[in-house]
């Protein structure tokens, strides 16, 4: 049932000045966050994570909703400007946006960019709304080994899908329920591989990790490469006229529909919506030869997918606590440190906070169209930071932020560790999401594993006697053996032929 | 044969091995549990044997099982950027290797000695020293900008987090 004086509640919340300040600084930093390479959502977010402890949770989270947001238009911004997207999701803007900022139009292009990103990050919040609630509903018939299901769920889709290969993204899934069994064991007390360390008894905070696989990674790959300075050229500052705008419109809505549908799928990210929808615009399009070389609808198109990915990747963190990416691992976390637990209770304990999300998020659509609109020609350069510089203050941010969670200098040593692991995992091409995700969802997966077990007396046929847990669990399964499968047959049908 | 994945997965395997063998020393069962805490690290390193285990045939056998969406964009003419970029959404870049992994080393023992010195020194004197060496070591090599750098970057990260935030920073304990 709709709850109308929480709804009324959360609005009048959102549009409080502190909320709204928040939001604007959310997005500004998720802009330039989005502008400078390598820096994605899931690094910017869990950068700021620990200076927002002592916010109020809705501010907070807003905040971060912001900056994943602004994050998702800064990578279209330096695709369109410099050929190089500085976050992956938009790399499929490289293709229309770059040649026709080489037109001389990269206002245009900024202007379309930042339109069609807000239009379809606003739609996508709506979408959120409307299944959240149903789904969390549905999921309040959930029980111990229902969750244990949807756990393994998320997990299976996100190491069978974001991965080159899978093995390696099911060891490195494995990898992240092993750093979760570090600490105190959660049904009897005792301690579980703490080497004797004090520090090891609480476990390993996720954030230190996030933090280590994520920042201090890409830090070291950006060390390695070398180099001093992005090259950037010069920009006319002549937006998109309203005609324009308006031919647009029906690109947009095609590709925020894909974008939203695209996000709730847990694995799939912003870049995948983006190169969908570019594929789709194309072939809708009355003018396809237009397409890489400057056109309007190829520069809209993925902006606005890549950007409503973030109201469908909501849609299964909010009503099942199942993130479906990197940075929505990180906003699930940052919600359990604030002492929430999200998945269908919350829509029941805390709805003020949900509708505040909701309305938060769309407020970020139109605090993006502002801040885009006005400060995009200048926020482009900091990409004149020279590397070395810029290299070096992400290092002193992490660092920072691994002393700000725990005040312990034992996390700081920490970090040094998961990021010289994450160095490794890259190198390797070992994923580093799954793991994240592994870390965030393990707690979960184990306590209700073993919960049902022990309700079950030991008899695993538990899981597949529930349908709910059945069905999720079989989802799980063919998810996972779905690439292999699709690879058997591919060799026997090329060996054949 | 694909060397790399053969030797990551006969490590990874080993690591599975050598939890399961220490996941021992945790008790086996308690009053509330009749699974106790070894239970489910040794689930977990079982799988991991198992997905490395696969990691090695697939090696020796010279094929790579991708995920998915690796492999769904369907837009002409970007195909295989779409694969490229899909994995690099979650899965990021690989780095080249080559003359910047002195650069790399260098780096790292920088702030392994960072994380050494800084309860010693204190936050500002060890973080000037550290973020000098380390834009020394990412490329500018100009004396004053090195400084310069390394007291911008130290003061502004001092006046955000330890005045802005309010944050206790490590003090000196040698002086």
């Amino acid at each position: 049932m709709i709850d109308y004086a929480s709804i009324g509640e959360a609005f009048l919340n959102v549009m409080t000045p502190y909320t709204l300040f928040f939001l604007f600084l959310g997005v500004l930093i998720g802009i330039v966050a989005g502008i400078l390479p390598g820096i994605n959502g899931a690094i910017g977010i869990s950068l700021i994570l620990p200076f927002t402890f002592g916010m109020e949770p809705a501010a907070a989270l807003i905040m971060m909703l912001g900056l994943w947001g602004g994050q998702n238009f800064g990578g279209g911004v330096t695709a369109a400007l410099i050929h190089a997207p500085g976050a992956a999701s938009g790399a499929a803007t490289l293709f229309d946006g770059y040649p026709l900022a080489q037109k001389g139009q990269a206002g245009k292009a900024l202007g379309i960019i930042c339109i069609a990103s807000s239009i379809g990050w606003f739609l996508s919040t709506i979408l959120l709304a409307l299944i959240a609630l149903p789904l969390a509903a549905f999921a309040l018939r959930f029980s111990a080994p229902e969750y244990f299901a949807v756990g393994i769920f998320g997990l299976s889709m996100v190491a069978s899908l974001a991965t080159k290969n899978i093995f390696k993204g099911a060891i490195a899934t494995l990898f992240g329920l092993l750093i979760v069994t570090i600490g105190t064991d959660p049904f009897s007390g005792l301690p579980r591989f703490t080497f004797g360390r004090y520090e090891l008894m609480d476990g390993i905070n996720f954030l230190i990790v996030m933090i280590g696989v994520f920042a201090l990674a890409e830090v070291l790959v950006q060390v390695q490469r070398g180099g001093v300075q992005e090259k950037m050229v010069s920009f006319s500052r002549e937006l998109p006229s309203w005609p324009e705008i308006r031919a647009l419109l029906p690109v947009i809505l095609r590709s925020s529909g894909i974008g939203m549908l695209v996000g709730t799928a847990p694995g799939a990210g912003g870049s995948i919506a983006a190169f969908i929808a570019y594929s789709e615009a194309k072939r809708f399009s009355r003018k396809p030869e237009e397409f890489g070389h400057g056109s309007h609808e190829g520069v809209a198109a993925p902006e606005a997918a890549n950007n409503a990915t973030e109201g469908g990747a909501m849609v299964p963190l909010l009503a099942l606590g199942v993130p479906g990416s990197g940075a929505a691992a990180v906003i699930l976390a940052a919600m359990v440190l604030y002492g929430l637990r999200p998945g269908p209770q919350i829509f029941v304990q805390q709805p003020v906070l949900v509708y505040s999300l909701f309305f938060g998020l769309a407020m970020g659509a139109v605090v993006l169209l502002i801040l885009g609109l006005l400060l995009t020609p200048y926020l482009a350069m900091v990409m004149r930071i020279p590397r070395p510089y810029l290299i070096t203050g992400i290092a002193g941010v992490a660092f920072m932020a691994a002393m700000a969670i725990t005040g312990l200098l034992f996390d700081v040593r920490l970090v040094l560790l998961f990021g010289v692991i994450g160095y490794i995992m890259r190198r390797y091409e070992f994923p580093a999401a799954p793991m994240i995700l592994a870390l965030v969802l393990g707690f979960m997966i184990e306590t209700n594993l073993r919960r049902s077990l022990i309700l079950s007396d030991g008899d695993w046929s538990i899981f597949f006697t529930r349908p709910i847990a059945a069905t999720i669990l079989g989802l799980a399964i063919l998810s996972f053996l779905f690439p292999i499968l699709r690879t058997l047959l591919s060799r026997r049908s090329s060996l054949k032929g | 044969m694909n060397r790399t994945n053969v030797i990551a997965g006969v490590i990874c395997f080993c690591i599975g091995a050598l939890v399961y063998w220490y996941a021992g020393s945790v008790p086996a069962f308690t009053a509330t549990d009749n699974l106790g805490g070894r239970f489910f690290p040794r689930l977990v390193a079982s799988m991991l044997m198992l997905a490395s285990a696969g990691l090695i045939i697939t090696g020796l056998m010279n094929i790579e099982i991708s995920g998915g969406t690796a492999r769904k964009s369907s837009a002409p003419g970007a195909q295989s950027m779409a694969g490229e970029e899909a994995a690099r959404d979650e899965q990021p870049r690989t780095p080249r290797i080559g003359a910047g992994e002195a650069r790399l080393i260098g780096f790292i023992l920088v702030m392994v000695i960072y994380t050494l010195i800084l309860p010693l020194l204190g936050y500002i004197p060890a973080s000037l020293l550290t973020f000098a060496a380390l834009i020394w070591i990412a490329g500018e090599h100009r004396p004053t900008r090195v400084g310069l750098g390394s007291l911008f970057i130290t003061g502004l990260l001092y006046l955000l987090f330890a005045v802005i935030f309010n944050m206790n920073l490590p003090e000196a304990s040698l002086f």
